[in-house]
């Protein structure tokens, strides 16, 4: 019964050969196969997971597919973790949180959505949260200010060199160096510095209004300068 | 605080940046306000731009991650009226789950039972069920695996082609890979009305099988084929589907 040029696994879908159970494991390499046929289903698998959206990742995930959230771990996990040490500057903490984040994502998928934004965002917005959380609680905030202490003591707070270490786009890089210096310097120390704008306003000796409004207006303006960068990660 | 003012906190809201009563204000305000929640939603993005260190996951963590999610007491999904034939289906959610680790990098597995189970999913929504299947479907068939498969032509599968009856032109067609990855691809039903969906079943040792709800203006749709199911059928159903076929059969078709 089988179609001709059908190739050699043909068989596998015939019930009266394959009998009723699948013989093992999806995508494993079946004994009776030539080793190129398990190869190109393996591959036509990894190409189905990764070609899936990041929503349609959330809602297998509902459903409780480990592999669907491995998936996502695999795209975001690492931007994740980088802005969680980037925040806290300790990786054990950085871990836990990144643990805490897709742990979050595990139980309650519902919580993302899609209308909002990209999942990439969605995951950043809630680790940044979570890692503020951590930096202002007590115990922390203690070990921050001598930290804080020590690296303005020895090599000079340099938040711009910080910045600009990190791995982001060059366009990014770009529209965040062309903003004007009050504005940058106001979004970094809340972002990366993890501080309140009445924090900010206090380190830079400002008006908490001024601080605010810099803060909003150089997002806006990053904004409107990364539309499309934003509209093509939102399709990914 | 007035709007202006809670206004004038969004960009510091995004950032995490705000003081527990000001936050707390700002979503009352957002809850009511999309045009603020648009406005946040966009700074979120600059800023997942800005903290996107691309750094590799770590590895170790996932370990962790899947201890823990194999080993936590999580209550059963809800049941599907649709999609018994989860039943059945190796990659099986809920009870039974295999205690079992998959590693990122090689997580290929049950990608297509993924995919049948967004489907199983959204029958068991209701609000916008099919625009959500027509988006899977459009997406799949954007240069999806799907579509470079059905292109290329040339792996092992078997094809079935459904047809309004035996000598009829083929009204679409379910292209069967060996490990039970199915595409179903429309090639000449028409777009429903709003609130109908095409709906694909399978006849399974005697039984009639949901293999999902197709959406109103199906193109590509993956599904999962067990071994036992030969002969497959598609209806005209309500949105989000039916747990049998209420309505007579569309196109048929049965592998040779």
């Amino acid at each position: 019964m089988r179609d001709p040029g059908l190739g050699p696994d043909g068989h596998a879908l015939n019930a009266d050969e394959a009998g009723s159970d699948h013989a093992g494991p999806r995508g494993a390499p079946d004994a009776s196969h030539p080793e190129s046929a398990s190869l190109r289903t393996s591959a036509d698998m990894r190409a189905d997971l990764q070609a899936a959206s990041d929503a349609n990742l959330v809602l297998a995930i509902a459903r409780y597919h480990e592999e669907a959230l491995a998936e996502t771990y695999r795209r975001h996990a690492g931007a994740v973790f980088g802005l969680a040490r980037r925040v806290l500057w300790d990786v054990a903490l950085a871990e836990e949180v990144v643990q805490e984040i897709f742990l979050r994502l595990w139980n309650a998928p519902e919580r993302f959505d899609p209308e909002r934004g990209s999942l990439r965002s969605f995951l950043l917005a809630q680790t940044h949260g979570r890692a503020v959380d951590l930096l202002r609680s007590e115990s922390s905030r203690r070990d921050r200010e001598a930290r804080e202490a020590a690296s303005t003591a020895t090599a000079g707070y340099d938040l711009e060199q910080e910045v600009f270490d990190l791995a982001v786009s060059d366009q990014v890089r770009q529209v965040l160096g062309a903003l004007p210096f009050d504005q940058r310097r106001a979004i970094e120390l809340a972002y990366f510095g993890g501080h309140s704008y009445r924090e900010v306003a206090v380190l830079l000796n400002e008006p908490e209004g001024t601080v605010k409004s810099r803060i909003r207006a150089g997002l806006g303006r990053m904004h409107r300068e990364l539309a499309s960068t934003i509209a093509r990660g939102a399709d990914a | 605080m007035n709007d202006s003012e809670l206004e004038s906190l969004l960009g510091a809201y995004a950032l995490d940046a705000v003081e527990p009563d000001e936050a707390l204000a700002i979503e009352e305000h957002l809850a009511g306000c999309p045009r603020c929640r648009a406005e946040v939603a966009g700074y979120r993005e600059v800023a997942a731009l800005l903290g996107n260190a691309g750094e590799a996951a770590p590895e170790a963590v996932w370990e962790r991650i899947a201890d823990e999610i194999a080993g936590a007491s999580r209550p059963a999904p809800p049941p599907l009226d649709l999609s018994r034939m989860e039943a059945g289906a190796s990659g099986r959610p809920g009870t039974g789950r295999a205690r079992r680790r998959v590693r990122p990098v090689y997580a290929l597995a049950a990608v297509a039972a993924a995919l049948a189970l967004v489907v199983g999913i959204l029958s068991a929504k209701v609000a916008d069920l099919n625009n959500q299947v027509n988006a899977v479907s459009s997406a799949l068939s954007r240069g999806g695996a799907a579509q470079q498969f059905i292109a290329a032509g040339n792996l092992p599968h078997r094809e079935v082609t459904l047809a309004a009856k035996r000598g009829a032109p083929a009204s679409a067609r379910l292209l069967v890979r060996p490990g039970g990855t199915a595409y179903f691809e429309n090639t000449a039903m028409k777009a429903l009305p709003r609130g109908r969906t095409y709906q694909l079943w399978a006849l399974a040792s005697g039984r009639v099988v949901s293999l999902g709800v197709l959406g109103s203006a199906p193109h590509v749709v993956a599904v999962r084929v067990e071994p036992n199911m030969k002969t497959f059928m598609v209806t005209n159903e309500p949105e989000g589907g039916t747990s049998g076929p209420t309505t007579p059969v569309l196109a048929q078709g049965t592998i040779a």
